[in-house]
């Protein structure tokens, strides 16, 4: 399975694929985008299996890139990876159609629990 | 929830942010509860330090969250994140520690923002930037730091709040 991981920081990127190896999801492949806009041409090229989404990035934001997914009719499954964890942020995720918001700081049971659904754990 | 007329003072966002520093900690730097406390609370720009900052603002509030330490403490603290043992923390560059620090701070306003939600639930973040040397408040703007211990390093957390005269200022609520 294919996953895009999308955050500016490199550091994050980094945290997010250690966090995917340590909930158990081991065999994917991981890809990484900076931004909104980058993510969405590394999805229109590469049709990812699931995308981790940081919300506030600069150029173009989680939210942006979902919503110009869904405006594009992509089925690609999304999930948000982010520091706002507000009832008003996850409502807005959930309207715009991604599978669940994960909150920073986050563990490796969070993201087990989150995904489970998703992504296949060995 | 908040008005035109209400504002909290820098003490609470400075506890707020505290605990929000505490608890990542717990999650993100693997450190026992033990292993970090506040050692400190003062008015004075930090000197000799260097990290990351980040706006949270709405109509009634405009703070900057900041969150710095000594070069020693901003190696150690990115290390932690990282899960890099103490011999590897001279491999992070300059770009991996700013990098890693904004996302600290990032991490740390996103909780204030979650745990600010009943107080003011319109605050919006801004993006992290990194800093080295003091950041001095303007004479409309309120300032405090709080002093951390996070396992061997010390740490600060910064806010500096704009000011509202006119605004009635408030404890905070009763917890």
């Amino acid at each position: 399975m294919k996953v895009l991981i999308v955050d500016d920081s490199k550091a994050m990127r980094m945290i997010v694929k250690r966090t995917l190896r340590q909930a158990g999801f081991n065999d994917i492949d991981v890809d990484e985008a900076g931004n909104g806009k980058e993510a969405i041409e590394k999805i229109n090229a590469d049709k990812p299996d699931l995308v981790l989404c940081d919300w506030n990035m600069p150029e173009m934001t989680g939210i942006e890139c979902l919503e110009e997914l869904n405006k594009a009719g992509s089925d690609v499954k999304f999930g948000f990876v982010t520091s706002e964890g507000t009832p008003e942020m996850r409502a807005r995720a959930s309207e715009a159609g991604a599978l669940f918001l994960i909150a920073k700081p986050f563990t490796a049971d969070t993201f087990k629990e989150n995904l489970a659904g998703v992504l296949v754990s060995s | 929830m908040m008005d035109a007329c209400t504002t909290t003072k820098v003490d609470y966002w400075l506890d707020i942010a505290a605990d929000a520093v505490k608890e990542f900690s717990a999650t993100c730097l693997g450190m026992e509860e033990t292993d970090v406390e506040v050692v400190g609370k003062d008015t004075v720009p930090p000197r000799g330090m260097a990290g990351a900052y980040l706006a949270l603002v709405s109509l009634d509030d405009a703070v900057q969250i900041g969150f710095v330490s000594d070069e020693t403490g901003c190696k150690a603290i990115s290390g932690a994140m990282l899960a890099m043992e103490e011999d590897e923390l001279e491999e992070l560059t300059q770009s991996d520690i700013k990098d890693t620090m904004g996302e600290v701070v990032n991490i740390v306003a996103g909780m204030v923002k979650t745990k600010m939600v009943n107080i003011n639930p319109d605050l919006n973040l801004g993006l992290p930037i990194f800093l080295t040397g003091p950041v001095e408040p303007l004479p409309q703007q309120e300032f405090g730091t709080v002093q951390m211990k996070i396992g061997s390093s010390i740490a600060r957390v910064v806010i500096i709040r704009q000011s509202d005269p006119d605004a009635e200022t408030l404890q905070g609520p009763s917890t």
